[in-house]
């Protein structure tokens, strides 16, 4: 076995990169809100990135280890301890059996992910070990944790606990936790919606609404409506699309979303800031911004070159190590 | 001539637009003709009523623009006006209990629609319907050919909880709630076959797809807590 846990935190899933290839039966996509610290985690145990790790919502779990492993936690900073003595984000951790990790006051971001090295030993259900909380499948039985659960790991049972020297830059941090406006792309719809409605969605800041989860980010701000009231066919949505229903008030589509939707599309948030979005908190503002496609993808390259760079480095030092 | 438009839906996909009205025929075709003919980075085709959406993979797809040089494979792919698509053409029939538990619904739409109950459910399940897509939730199927006279608005409230099972109507469409969900269209009826199921080992985990023909089969209460698949 690899970790019980003693308290399962507010909402704590298994999570990986995604269920993808199944959309054209309805099946939702799943995996991390913040793929960026997810992805980081990952890569500071050495990991592979197909590997399973777990999801942290606003209040963190307790975890008793069963085993030796080494893990690592990106993303939000809730004060993660271990045996209560203070530990580190952003770099690999010697975890004994025995040892209990706990969270305390968030500080900032979120949500967190902890990576374990050799990843959540659990079956793939079509592909992926994703946690699908709408259709209660994947994961750990389909739901968040809950008290009792066992998450099997590999026991490394090493003879010395290294003082790893490698830490990510601050440069991660800083890509997250900042408050720049949320870069968008034009919607399909985005030219049906009146002057006034894109004046507003383009200059002025919404909230984020209590109501969102990891199928959707509500925010409430000023109302944004059609030239023409119309009615729409149902057409493909992705991670990051910005939908406005009837009321005026749009929606980000995120992680859990449905694959198809019928509400016009003023705007898709881009793929590099989505995990700065995931790390809002409800009543957070947000601003929005234009950049074109070309500018996106560019972004998107280099944020991609940057972690392969970074995998490289680390997996050298892996190599050095002796468990 | 070319008759579909590309857009950009994220860094990640694209989504081709075949025409305002239902254009099911062209969507069905391109992906027979886009499965036929896959590019470098190709992930998934989601269709849609009059639109395909496709994923793809920008890092493999490679270059400085990923965006244009998928645009460039898929209007190289659909140039050829492929008509000869063959489709399986499944026939489903799928049990249905219209009586009053399980259909809120049904009176008031038949009311609206000067129809009795009794016409309602013969008109619902005379007919052939064909599944167009699934989307919304795993196994959820958008179906065509609703009668006129079933046609009917969505609730202006919906449901925190539809039960899965369901068969609703929103305006001229009909579908079938897969799973415990929350929703807005009329509910008329419920089945008793599941529409999703992850735990078929080696099997599609839905039981319809796009090309499939469907019938309703109107069964009584008895009949639908004794069923079984």
């Amino acid at each position: 076995m690899g970790v019980t846990v003693l308290k399962s935190g507010l909402l704590t899933t298994v999570q990986d990169l995604g269920r993808h290839g199944y959309q054209r039966a309805g099946i939702i996509v799943s995996g991390a809100m913040d793929s960026l610290s997810f992805r980081l985690a990952n890569l500071l145990v050495g990991n592979e990135i197909l590997a399973a790790g777990l999801e942290v919502t606003l209040i963190g779990p307790t975890l008793r280890f069963e085993v030796d492993s080494i893990i690592a936690i990106c993303g939000g900073n809730f004060t993660p301890t271990i045996n209560n003595e203070e530990i580190p984000l952003n770099k690999p951790i010697f975890v004994r059996k025995g040892d209990q990790l706990k969270f305390g006051t968030l500080q900032y971001g979120s949500r967190c992910y902890i990576a374990f090295k050799g990843g959540i030993l659990i079956d793939q259900v079509l592909g992926s070990r994703s946690t699908c909380l709408p259709a209660n499948f994947g994961g750990i039985k389909g739901r968040a944790l809950q008290k009792g659960d066992k998450l099997p790991l590999i026991d490394f049972s090493y003879k010395h606990s290294y003082k790893l020297s490698w830490s990510l830059s601050s440069y991660f941090d800083s890509l997250l936790f900042n408050n720049e406006p949320i870069r968008f792309l034009k919607g399909r719809q985005y030219y049906l919606f009146n002057d006034e409605s894109i004046r507003l969605f383009q200059t002025t800041s919404y909230s984020l609404s209590n109501e969102s989860n990891r199928m959707g980010f509500r925010m409430e701000g000023a109302s944004l409506h059609l030239s023409n009231q119309q009615e729409l066919l149902t057409e493909g949505v992705a991670f990051g699309t910005v939908q406005v229903p009837a009321n005026g008030q749009p929606i980000i589509l995120m992680a859990d979303r449905q694959t198809t939707g019928g509400y016009p599309k003023i705007a898709q948030v881009i793929s590099v800031d989505l995990p700065r979005l995931a790390q809002l908190k409800p009543g957070d503002s947000i601003d929005f911004s234009e950049v074109s496609i070309f500018e996106a993808q560019n972004l998107a390259l280099k944020r991609e070159n940057e972690l392969k760079a970074l995998q490289k480095i680390i997996l050298a030092k892996w190599k050095e190590v002796e468990l | 001539m070319q008759d579909f438009i590309i857009h950009p839906l994220s860094e990640d996909a694209v989504l081709i637009h075949f025409g305002h009205k239902n254009q099911n025929i062209k969507v069905q075709n391109a992906i027979n003709q886009i499965e036929s003919f896959p590019f470098w980075g190709l992930r998934e085709l989601v269709p849609a009523y009059h639109t395909l959406t496709v994923y793809y993979d920008p890092f493999i797809v490679n270059g400085s623009f990923p965006f244009e040089k998928v645009k460039g494979h898929l209007e190289n792919i659909l140039k050829e006006n492929d008509t000869t698509s063959v489709f399986n053409n499944r026939f489903i029939e799928i049990p249905v209990c219209y009586e009053i538990e399980f259909a809120p619904d049904l009176e008031e739409l038949a009311n609206s629609n000067n129809l009795t109950v009794e016409e309602a459910i013969h008109i619902h399940s005379s007919v052939i319907y064909d599944v167009r897509f699934i989307g919304f939730s795993p196994g959820f199927p958008f179906l065509e050919g609703l009668n006129e006279k079933l046609h009917f608005p969505r609730k202006t409230v919906p449901r925190l909880k539809v039960h899965q099972g369901s068969v609703g109507i929103a305006g001229k469409q009909t579908g079938i709630y897969s799973l415990d969900s929350p929703g807005g269209w009329q509910i008329i009826g419920r089945t008793p076959i599941k529409l999703f199921n992850i735990n078929i080992k080696n099997e599609s985990p839905t039981l319809l797809k796009a090309g499939d023909k469907v019938k309703f089969h109107p069964i009584s209460q008895k009949d639908f807590y004794l069923w079984k698949e």
